[in-house]
């Protein structure tokens, strides 16, 4: 018999009340492993994923520039590992690996830390940053390059609203992998094999897909300006 | 300014489609166009599936990023921890103020914001494991991680305590600025 407060157990009564949480604990635990489709608790893969936690913020930390300091970086992982502890592996519905899924909430932690501290906007130093970053502005003067033998004077800025009204107006006329092939080529500056694998199109599909933009869009400009034929290149 | 996005909201399960098609679980041809369709319009998806390409371009930033993680493994022999790659951080054996004798234990230490952390792990019954940690600042906390535990443990009097921890990968976290892994095989 044990006295616990002002109870008496016997050994047998003990033993199956120890029996029962055992029971409700493999329950719960596989309640919880169900829920997230995984084989795994969130404690496990805070474990096993820990590195790759890391390495991927510091990765898009170096890949965009974004200057964020150790104490940063340090706060951005414990959020991902709160989130990660706190349920957020219960959203996932197995449509993506894993890793893939925790770069997800890596990245979108790394977002809302930028946004929420106002951190510096990033600086493109590298050919590894991306443009959609700065302003779109700044990368129509990129993009123009494409189209012109002549120097635009860029503080008109009734002709250059004029340009991006007419490219505005055309590009809302594309299709969607159009609109993804002009985005990633003139404004991101992504090669064409880069941009193959994120359209799932062969490189040359890609290349006949920008010949056929510029040409769209060199007719859009020409019908406006029709005196800047010669100086639009072919 | 060129508007190649325009704004629309997207939900947890579609960000999740959007990197199915990135990584290649996903490769149903409608749902990838469904996707692709998705980031014409979605300014965040399209920065998000970029993104996870970049990442994907540059394997050399693999091997550039310093690992910050201090990580050790023991074996658990002829009552002992012996170290499976040696560390400055493991104090030796002869030094390490055991416990109690006849019982395998190990001391670790590991420099914190100016002071030094000293981790004891003592083998206990059931084949688990003791883990203490002393440190001259209070109010530090320490965060486990193992199997299926979670712990917090606040560093009061110059020490804090996790018992009863089961064996194999343990991280301790230290106020979340650094990670220490243990991987005790027995």
């Amino acid at each position: 018999m044990v006295t616990v407060g002002n109870n008496v157990f016997s050994l047998t009564h003990l033993q199956s009340l120890l029996k029962y949480f055992k029971v409700w604990h493999l329950i719960l635990l596989y309640t919880r492993l169900k829920d997230t489709m995984l084989d795994k608790t969130p404690e496990q893969i805070c474990v096993e994923y820990i590195d790759f936690i890391i390495k991927t913020i510091k990765k898009i930390n170096s890949i965009k520039n974004y200057k964020l300091d150790n104490d940063d970086i340090n706060d951005i992982r414990q959020n991902v590992i709160t989130k990660l502890l706190g349920g957020g592996l219960a959203q996932f519905k197995g449509l993506c690996k894993l890793d893939t899924y925790i770069y997800k909430i890596v990245y979108n932690e790394i977002q809302t830390y930028l946004r929420r501290y106002e951190k510096e906007t990033p600086v493109p130093s590298t050919v590894l940053q991306s443009n959609y970053d700065q302003d779109e502005d700044d990368a129509y003067n990129n993009f123009f390059d494409y189209f012109h033998n002549f120097n635009i004077d860029y503080t008109d800025k009734i002709f250059r609203q004029d340009i991006i009204a007419i490219i505005d107006e055309e590009l809302s006329t594309f299709d969607y992998i159009d609109k993804l092939i002009f985005t990633w080529f003139f404004l991101c500056k992504r090669s064409q094999i880069q941009i193959a694998e994120r359209v799932k199109l062969s490189q040359p599909t890609v290349s006949e897909h920008i010949e056929k933009i510029k040409k769209r869009l060199r007719t859009a400009i020409k019908r406006k300006y029709p005196e800047f034929e010669k100086e639009l290149k072919s | 300014m060129i508007r190649a996005h325009l704004q629309v909201d997207c939900n947890d399960e579609m960000q999740e489609k959007v990197l199915g098609v990135a990584d290649g679980t996903i490769s149903d041809e409608k749902t990838i166009q469904e996707v692709l369709e998705h980031l014409s319009m979605c300014k965040e998806c399209f920065a998000l599936y970029d993104n996870y390409f970049l990442l994907m371009e540059h394997p050399e930033l693999d091997e550039q990023i310093e690992d910050d993680i201090l990580s050790l493994d023991f074996n658990i022999a002829n009552n002992t921890f012996v170290p499976v790659t040696s560390s400055t951080h493991i104090i030796p054996p002869l030094v390490a103020v055991l416990a109690q004798p006849d019982v395998p234990a190990v001391e670790i230490e590991y420099p914190f914001k100016g002071s030094i952390i000293k981790i004891r792990i003592i083998y206990g019954t059931n084949h688990n494991i003791d883990i203490s940690i002393y440190c001259n600042n209070d109010g530090i906390k320490i965060y486990l991680l193992n199997g299926s535990r979670f712990d917090i443990a606040t560093v009061s009097n110059g020490m804090a305590m996790f018992s009863s921890v089961e064996m194999g990968v343990i991280l301790l976290l230290i106020d979340f600025k650094k990670v220490i892994r243990i991987h005790i095989n027995n």
